[in-house]
């Protein structure tokens, strides 16, 4: 599977979101974007799956123009994974799960479609959970089961738009470890977008960092998540260390950081006297 | 619908195995609810046929049914096989067919629009039936027993609010909150210009087409039922068939893209299903209301809310609604009160109870 952006560029009216990204992704391996709020990650992401169109430039898929795929074609080998599943009537999990197979299956589920649903359930370890209502099961379970029913797609590549957001550390972890697992595993391609830096440095096989409506930094963690680039992402000082061989980064308190409180407190510590 | 029974998994882990029975378990439990309500509507139907103003046992009844059945090419020439062939037999399959049409509609249009307060009316059918109706009345088109202009401007003027929706579409993407709310300002047009006709209307026109805008199945004759029962089983088919997209749409636009459905463009091709569904029935019947909101409410209490069952549970449900609202009626009332007031004064307060003696959250 390859994936090859050409000169691509996104614009609401005038106001540019990203221009000239060119990017190849040629393994199947976690790729993560990074970039401060606004810079255009899930854009980005959308226009890889035809959800949004790119004012300009081109994306190929296995050398393919994506304009040429239709929907049904490019969700046979392309999943996505929403920022928050947001059903109104639930399911049961596996039923939820199957969903995955609309793009392969006809009207009539096979047993092999079933069967493939199932094993990706437990593959998640969500097995006890297989016949339950979808509704009652918790944010990081139902991240679980998204991944899932991405799985069940037959994906060659993977978009997940923040998985690890409302999550907490363990199941931060637990789902980039999966992703990373999984792509090894499945020989899929797994981009996702993330904000936290320090899962990022943990998981990620490569890092693409996205600032100033363009891609500013792409490589490993180590290359990406420098203190230089953190300091201009977000404008917040941080000591880079290294723990288990992955970047560790320690985020630092300082005046950049402004609250405008902290002048209403000095002004009130002064009018006190 | 669901899979297919003869084949079983071979899958040779064991966990696997064990979750596929227990699905096959979950699905055949759906099956097993599916069967109780056709068997319920059967019941339903044939005690439903016994009643009515006119005494008549009900050996005497299925006495006729089963003669004319045997001869069909016969005449009708005594009362008693006048009201159970020409009276009370169009009547029980017009209840089915517009309960039917009704529910599937609805829950439809609920997954649709993911919304629990949808219901076949939702785009403004009912309002553009109404002003169709009146328009009709008042011009003086429905004149003497012919009905058939009334039903006519009726359908027509129902599909207006689609039609609208459709041109919108162009110009904006079709969402659900689009749909609802272009279909909710033709809809105060309409009442607007009902209103109006209704202002300027001698007493006698404004009685007519007041009585026009409450659901009845007093109408009901052979004539009308093949429209009727022709679109509402072409379109519940169709439905059925798209089950699986709606489940799609109901995880949201960008995920149901993802899979391959060009979301806009199904929400279009289903809002027109749904208003030709309606469009036929509210046309003959008037306007009936609450089947196309609680029958698939009703429904999802029972079989949960994959479409792959619901529609066809939908459709069951709305007829059994229908034909025992008629029975209470017939039963109840000494003039048979339209079918339209009884739906919604039972089923108001059954519902109520069945909200709190709901466990599961349904919605």
């Amino acid at each position: 599977m390859e994936v090859r952006l050409e000169n691509l560029a996104f614009a609401y009216g005038d106001v540019p979101v990203f221009e000239h990204v060119d990017l190849t992704i040629d393994k199947p391996e976690l790729i993560c974007i990074l970039g401060p709020n606004g810079a255009g990650k899930s854009t980005l992401m959308h226009c890889m799956n035809k959800l949004k169109n790119p004012t300009e430039g081109d994306i190929f898929i296995d050398g393919k123009n994506l304009k040429e795929y239709t929907l049904k074609d490019l969700a046979k080998i392309v999943s996505f994974v929403p920022h928050t599943e947001d059903t109104t009537f639930s399911m049961s999990v596996l039923d939820t799960v199957l969903m995955g197979r609309i793009p392969h299956s006809g009207t009539v589920l096979s047993p092999r479609d079933v069967e493939i649903a199932i094993e990706n359930i437990k593959l998640l370890g969500m097995e006890d959970f297989a016949l339950h209502g979808f509704d009652e099961l918790s944010a990081g379970q139902h991240q679980k089961i998204m991944i899932a029913r991405s799985l069940t797609q037959e994906p060659k590549l993977m978009l997940l738009d923040e998985p690890t957001a409302n999550l907490d550390v363990k199941y931060q972890m637990l789902v980039m470890r999966l992703l990373r697992d999984v792509a090894k595993l499945k020989n899929i391609t797994v981009i996702t977008i993330c904000h936290d830096l320090n899962v990022t440095a943990k998981y990620a096989d490569r890092v693409v960092m996205l600032y100033d409506h363009h891609i500013y930094s792409d490589g490993t963690p180590e290359q990406v998540l420098t203190r230089e680039n953190i300091i201009l992402l977000y404008g917040i000082d941080c000591q880079v260390m290294e723990l288990q061989g992955r970047p560790l980064i320690a985020l630092l308190d300082g005046d950049e950081l402004d609250s405008h409180i902290a002048d209403n407190l000095s002004a009130a510590a002064a009018s006190d006297q | 619908m669901g899979l297919r029974k003869s084949k079983a998994t071979t899958s040779n882990d064991a966990v696997v195995q064990d979750i596929y029975g227990q699905y096959s378990v979950f699905r055949f439990k759906k099956i097993l609810i599916l069967a109780a309500l056709i068997v319920v509507l059967i019941v339903a139907s044939f005690y439903g046929l016994t009643v009515g103003s006119y005494e008549l046992s009900f050996t005497e009844v299925y006495q006729i049914v089963i003669d004319h059945l045997l001869n069909l090419g016969e005449t009708l020439t005594t009362v008693d096989q006048r009201v159970v062939w020409l009276q009370r037999m169009p009547r029980l399959m017009t209840a089915i067919v517009a309960g039917a049409g009704l529910a599937v509609a609805g829950s439809a249009m609920q997954s649709m629009m993911k919304n629990p307060l949808a219901d076949p009316y939702t785009t403004g059918i009912s309002s553009g039936a109404s002003f169709g109706a009146v328009v009709a009345i008042t011009l003086g088109l429905a004149v003497g027993s012919t009905q058939n202009a009334t039903v006519i401007f009726a359908f027509f003027f129902s599909l207006i609010p689609a039609g609208v929706i459709i041109l919108l579409s162009t110009f904006k993407r079709a969402t659900s909150a689009m749909m609802i709310l272009a279909g909710i300002s033709v809809m105060y047009i309409f009442n607007a210009l009902t209103q109006y006709l209704m202002l300027v209307a001698d007493n006698e026109t404004m009685a007519a087409a007041y009585e026009w805008t409450i659901g009845t199945l007093s109408k009901s004759s052979w004539d009308s039922l093949p429209i009727m029962a022709a679109v509402v089983i072409v379109g519940g088919f169709t439905l059925l068939y798209l089950s699986r997209f709606l489940n799609a749409m109901n995880s949201g636009d960008n995920y149901a893209k993802t899979v391959g459905i060009d979301v806009e463009k199904m929400r279009i091709f289903i809002l027109i299903l749904i208003s030709i569904i309606s469009a036929s029935i509210v046309s003959f019947t008037g306007i009936i209301g609450f089947v196309g909101l609680v029958g698939p409410h009703i429904t999802r209490m029972l079989l949960g809310s994959d479409n792959r069952y619901l529609i066809l549970g939908s459709a069951l449900m709305g007829a059994s609604v229908m034909v025992v609202c008629d029975i209470i009626s017939k039963l109840f009332t000494v003039t048979a009160l339209p079918i339209g007031i009884i739906t919604a004064l039972i089923g108001g307060p059954v519902f109520l109870f069945l909200i709190i003696r709901q466990k599961k959250e349904v919605w």
